[in-house]
């Protein structure tokens, strides 16, 4: 074993995975230099775990970091040598990026290589040739502007990822500007951090930026960000959320916190279907159709009108027809806003290509520290299944058992118990039955909320609570994304959605909005002790401490 | 002899000549067949080469030339010199050596004792080729050596007490030589040629010297090549130690291996194919996966695939007792008491238990006390003899080859098997004293074993013994650069050889590992120890360092079925990490251990009756041995198998009995034959 410093935070492993050891003096300067070309993949309490993957050196390369300052920060915060196979191939990564760049030439675009091989290899490779028009000189192919989106996702897929530096088309012009107070009274102004991605984003509005995705943990306020670089690009806009709720919330904020008039606005839901200047829609409208041999008829949407700007929020969730059309809109500047640039079907190249690179991405433990988002602190209750229902335990099939275990009648003595621990502040119980919110609700006396609810009294709810005249509130998963509610400070999760994580960092995130007093969330489990809802609980467990939430286990089990 | 004293000492004189000549000229002179015969010289270079040095005269009007008279007598003895080539000594070569050279009679005086037909070659090279041979001529005074040896009416070639000497310094200066060998230009360029050549003669005559022409046809000379060896073994240095650029260090991977399949065995029994009683190929893959893995240079120089290690892994449990087979046609391996009382045990006493089964030891082990040993031994192969002489106790000499190793330094392999090709090497001090002794390594019989043979067994054992015994026990650490494989004795290795009675292992920095609350257990550090003690009850994810371990409630099901309990999994955690275990990760593992719960299957026999009265009748007859179920349905237990008797009284009482036993048909292996029409059956 070579020479080695073990005060350094970090271990560089050969298979491109890096562990970061909190504890280290070294840990956060390491963390900052990390966290611009490596994917945070896991945070539990003691050790991180990143991994470094072509992605995430092309993230880098856009962000203008530079290989020499990617092996200087390995090296420099390293306990022991790096591999030199993980050097090497790093440079080997970022070599390919910028190696083609895509300019505009009048109504085409020309493709242009940096030296005679790769020009070669791109005129030979199946995959690329049918986006070529005609060889414009040995270094460069004449593109169709149209096929803009589709050739960066087959670069993309052969490892060559194109520098988009063909620029936008500016869209009708919109002024606006954010308040300095909003409209509810609030005094209003961008966190530093929300400054510094929103000026990653715009580039000073040269083709480096206006497209790309920023990262931002749950609670830190994407949609300002969002807003934010609206103001700077003073053009109309189409903002694609993941419910209607998150539709109204982001119009009710755009009318909060900027000049934008409630005429200038528009909703295009399953509810109202109108176009303005700013129109706020929801993924499930753009992609419903009457049946599957039809077209997608609200996809329209994106030629209805000039846009100059698109945002797509929780871009993780976007779904795969958004994906064909956005690759049709490459002169439109985009903006893709997540919490995790982690997608459950692995089109993160996808998302590179054609919503642009990740510009900023800021870690939660630092908005933490600096009280921007809440602490959350997640507890287990385990309580025991009732000896009238075993049986019918013992003996159902699997699906069932879940269930029988999840509707534990039990569960509603833990609720009050946990409500009374928390007696002034504004709580939310989630479940996914409803027949059970409706079952606990009924001798609490809480206000339900479900996808049955009329959005009308949906808003009308989450006003009540926002005001706080509903402390307690019970809401089913369609709470689980994009719901502002910025006074929730405590969660008690009386059945999860068996053991997605997805949903379990949607519905903490619900939470962590900062908070007035003590800055401190609670997110309650009850589960049934030694059942199938236990093990699955488990691997949201799992996930909430590789997340780095502090977790523990209260057993109200008979001694 | 085909070689004479006059035409050796003309050879000599020539011999500069010839040595100035470039190979490929070398190759056209060798190639002329005939004294008489002609070849063309135009356009032939190295021909013309050979007509300036006068190895071909001036060519005629038709361009042909020929051998001059002059050089026969040199060509003749140079094409004496290349037949048989010696490149690969051998009991074969030497034959054909020694048939070229000397004439019957000549061999039949040095073998100097009366043989059968088919052994006078092997009694003449084992005398010839062996050290004794050399070391009785060099003490020869005078001529009396050699005098045995002389065919009646023939001078003596060593009367002259300056030839004898001369003979004896040629030798001694070829000892001196690597390979025991020298150009014969060398001893030609020697003042006094005359005598040189008179005592190389005398040399080739009674086999102390041996001549050949080597790849560029230069003539050399030399002594029998294991002969050069074990002069120059014993002028061997030790072993100096090196820095290798990778080192690896496991506890012991044999005792992680096992570790490793009991912990799966005791989670779900293997079982095993009927014909071998071997495990299934899947289950030997699938444990294969969960073994800890051995950086590439490690598998490539010892050949040790993960495969093989599950089939060792599983051996040593059979011999030390840690599982138990069960069944028959269906058989089941089983964790034993022995292999749960072991894997409770922490890793120090786990892996004393092995090394002082292997050794038969008393085991230091009080759990293992009554434990006879496993009579494996610290050789890997196991060498027999019969000898007149008193056997030499080989693991002994292993031993002496390593506590020879001092310190912690690495030392290359290939020298410390060089080293000890000769020196110390039990198998030639039989060779050299009993000729007619027999050699048996493996089982194997060796058939007449040369020296060479047995310094190439000897070493071949020594790296055996490496790669089968001291690097699975954990009795050396392995380091690897510039493609070569060194080792260092650990405190283990220097118990496994006697040199101590106690050893303690490092203990890991406690900084360096601790346990995430997601139940990974990370390794900041290498500490082969700790991972030893983590993966009784946790599964590898990764080998070295990083996130090497994760808790599950599969791996700590598996430990609890192995004997463990959650307390001490936990104490292990907690002596090992730096910090504490997080709450969430205590909780669970205590509450998993809880769910377990140990149910026996066991076979009984059901009795089904037709109503309450039968069912008691039968209750009464089978005094005790029947339970009732329900009011119909009895369990019998037939500890005494008195079932026959109790079904015969039943009869007596009118109870008819059915037995309902579903016997598995007996299955028939290999092919089924059908049988045709007109065949053996009619």
């Amino acid at each position: 074993m070579a020479a080695s410093n073990t005060q350094n935070p970090l271990i560089v492993q050969g298979d491109h995975t890096v562990l970061a050891e909190v504890a280290s003096p070294g840990y956060a300067a390491a963390r900052d230099g990390l966290s611009r070309f490596a994917e945070l993949v896991k945070a539990p309490e003691h050790i991180h775990t990143y991994r470094i993957t072509p992605l995430s050196i092309w993230n880098a390369c856009a962000a203008g970091v530079t290989t020499d300052e990617i092996s200087a920060t390995l090296t420099g915060f390293s306990k022991y040598p790096v591999p030199a196979h993980v050097l090497i191939e790093i440079r080997d990564f970022a070599s390919r990026y910028g190696r083609l760049k895509l300019r505009r030439d009048g109504p085409d675009l020309i493709l242009e290589a940096i030296d005679r091989p790769m020009a070669e290899q791109v005129a030979v490779t199946r995959q690329i040739i049918p986006f070529l028009r005609e060889r414009l000189s040995p270094l460069t192919f004449a593109v169709p502007a149209h096929a803009r989106g589709e050739i960066k996702q087959a670069l993309i897929k052969i490892g060559f990822p194109a520098e988009d530096l063909a620029g936008y088309t500016d869209g009708d012009a919109l002024p606006m500007s954010l308040r300095d107070t909003a409209r509810s009274g609030h005094p209003f102004t961008l966190r530093p951090y929300q400054r510094e991605a929103v000026a990653a984003f715009h580039a000073a509005g040269s083709v480096g930026g206006g497209s790309g995705v920023i990262t931002l943990p749950c609670g830190a306020g994407k949609t300002i960000v969002g807003m934010a670089c609206m103001e700077r690009l003073q053009t109309s806009t189409l903002i694609l959320t993941t419910s209607v709720t998150a539709t109204h919330q982001w119009i009710q904020e755009l009318l909060d916190k900027t000049s934008l008039l409630q005429d200038q606005l528009a909703e295009y839901t399953g509810d109202s279907k109108q176009v303005r200047p700013v129109t706020v829609a929801t993924y499930q409208i753009m992609t419903w159709r009457r049946n599957k041999e039809e077209d997608y008829p609200h996809l329209r949407l994106f030629d209805s009108r000039n846009w100059g700007f698109i945002i797509y929020d929780e871009v993780h969730l976007l779904p795969a027809p958004v994906f064909r059309v956005t690759a049709g809109l490459q002169a439109r500047r985009r903006l893709g806003l997540t919490a995790t640039l982690v997608r459950e079907d692995g089109r993160e190249d996808d998302v590179f290509a054609l919503v642009g690179p990740k510009k900023a991405d800021v870690p939660w433990k630092v908005l933490e520290a600096q009280n921007w988002i809440a602490t959350a602190h997640c507890t287990e209750v385990r309580l025991p299944m009732p000896d009238d229902l075993k049986m019918q335990y013992a003996i159902a099939e699997q699906r069932e058992k879940f269930r029988i275990a999840s509707e534990n009648p039990g569960k509603l003595e833990i609720v009050r118990q946990l409500l009374a621990r928390h007696p002034n502040e504004p709580v939310l119980v989630i479940g996914m039955y409803l027949e059970q919110l409706k079952q606990l609700a009924g001798p609490l006396g809480l206000p339900v909320l479900t996808g049955a609810t009329p959005q009308r009294k949906r808003d009308e709810l989450y006003a009540a609570f926002k005001q706080g005249s509903i402390r307690v509130l019970a809401v089913s998963k369609v709470a689980n994304f994009a719901v502002d509610l910025p006074e929730a400070s405590v969660a008690i999760q009386i059945s999860g959605t068996f053991g997605s994580r997805q949903e379990e960092a949607q519905r903490l995130g619900r939470i962590l909005r900062p908070k007035k007093q003590g800055n401190q969330a609670h997110f309650y489990s009850i589960v049934t002790a030694d059942t199938v809802e236990q093990d699955f609980a488990l691997q949201r467990q799992l996930f909430l401490c590789e997340q780095g939430y502090s977790y523990s286990i209260v057993d109200m089990l008979p001694s | 002899m085909k070689f004479t004293a006059s035409g050796l000492l003309e050879f000599l004189s020539i011999l500069p000549v010839y040595d100035s000549l470039p190979s490929a000229a070398r190759r056209e002179l060798l190639g002329i067949q005939k004294p008489g015969q002609t070849v063309a010289v135009a356009d032939f270079v190295d021909r013309l080469a050979l007509i300036e040095s006068g190895f071909l005269l001036k060519p005629n009007e038709r361009g042909r030339s020929s051998l001059p008279a002059d050089r026969l007598a040199f060509i003749r003895t140079l094409r004496t010199f290349n037949e048989p080539a010696l490149w690969k000594p051998s009991l074969e070569t030497f034959v054909h050596y020694v048939d070229a050279h000397l004439e019957a009679a000549e061999r039949e005086r040095l073998r100097d004792c009366a043989v059968n037909h088919s052994e006078r070659n092997w009694i003449l090279y084992r005398k010839v080729t062996s050290s004794d041979w050399i070391d009785a001529f060099l003490r020869a005074r005078n001529e009396n050596w050699e005098r045995p040896y002389l065919l009646p009416d023939s001078p003596a070639l060593l009367s002259d007490p300056e030839i004898l000497r001369t003979t004896q310094v040629l030798i001694r200066w070829l000892l001196d030589r690597s390979g025991g060998r020298a150009p014969l230009r060398e001893v030609a360029a020697m003042k006094d040629r005359e005598r040189f050549s008179s005592a190389l003669f005398a040399g080739l005559r009674y086999a102390l010297l041996f001549v050949g022409l080597d790849q560029n046809l230069e003539p050399w000379v030399g002594i029998w090549p294991s002969v050069a060896d074990l002069a120059q073994d014993s002028k061997l240095p030790a072993p100096a130690s090196v820095v290798p650029s990778e080192t690896y260090d496991s506890a012991s991977m044999l005792m992680d291996d096992i570790t490793t399949v009991l912990i799966a065995c005791a989670n779900e029994p293997f079982r095993l194919k009927a014909n071998d009683s071997s495990l299934f190929a899947k289950t030997s893959r699938d444990l294969s996966l969960s073994l800890r893995p051995l950086p590439n240079w490690a598998e490539k120089v010892f050949k040790i695939m993960p495969e093989a290690r599950v089939d060792v892994a599983i051996t040593y449990c059979r011999t030390f007792g840690l599982v138990e087979t069960r069944g028959h046609s269906q058989a089941t391996v089983h964790v034993s008491g022995h292999g749960r009382q072991w894997l409770g045990l922490n890793a120090s006493s786990r892996l004393r238990v092995l090394v002082d089964g292997v050794l038969n030891r008393p085991q230091t082990v009080p759990e293992f006390s009554d434990f006879e040993g496993a009579e494996i031994g610290a050789m890997a192969g196991h060498f027999h003899f019969t000898t007149k002489m008193k056997v030499p106790d080989t693991d002994a000499a292993f031993m002496r080859v390593f506590r020879a190793l001092k310190g912690d330094g690495f030392f290359p392999l290939a020298t410390i098997q060089k080293h000890n090709r000769t020196n110390g090497n039990p198998l030639l001090e039989v060779f050299q004293s009993d000729k007619n002794a027999v050699f048996w390594s493996s089982s194997a019989y060796l058939h007449r074993p040369d020296a060479e043979i047995l310094q190439k067994v000897w070493t071949d054992a020594i790296f055996s013994c490496v790669q089968s015994r001291l690097f699975p026990l954990g009795a050396v650490r392995l380091g690897y650069g510039n493609g070569e494989l060194s080792i260092s004795m650990t405190p283990v290795g220097r118990y496994y050889l006697g040199q101590t009675n106690e050893w303690m292992w490092a203990e890991s920095s406690a900084a360096d590992i601790l346990v995430q609350p997601n139940f990974e257990v990370i390794f900041l550090g290498e500490s082969p120890v700790a991972e030893a003690e983590i993966g009784r009850f946790a599964e590898r994810r990764g080998r070295q360092m990083g996130a090497l371990f994760q808790i599950t409630k599969k791996s700590v099901f598996a430990a609890a079925a192995a004997g463990m309990t959650a307390d001490q999994m936990l104490a292990t955690l907690t002596s090992l990490c730096s910090r504490e275990i997080p709450g969430n990760v205590q909780h669970e593992m205590q509450g998993w251990f809880r769910q377990c719960r140990p149910v026996a299957f066991t076979t009984a026999t059901l009795i089904r009756c037709p109503d309450r009265e039968t069912a008691l009748k039968i209750i009464a007859f089978a005094k005790g041995s029947a339970v009732a179920l329900s009011d119909t349905v009895l369990e019998y237990n037939d500890p005494g198998k008195q079932r026959p008797a109790l079904i015969k009284k039943l009869k007596e009482v009118g109870v008819i009995v059915s037995v309902e036993d579903k016997v598995a048909a007996p299955q028939h292996g290999g092919r089924t034959y059908s049988r045709g029409r007109g065949g053996w059956w009619r």
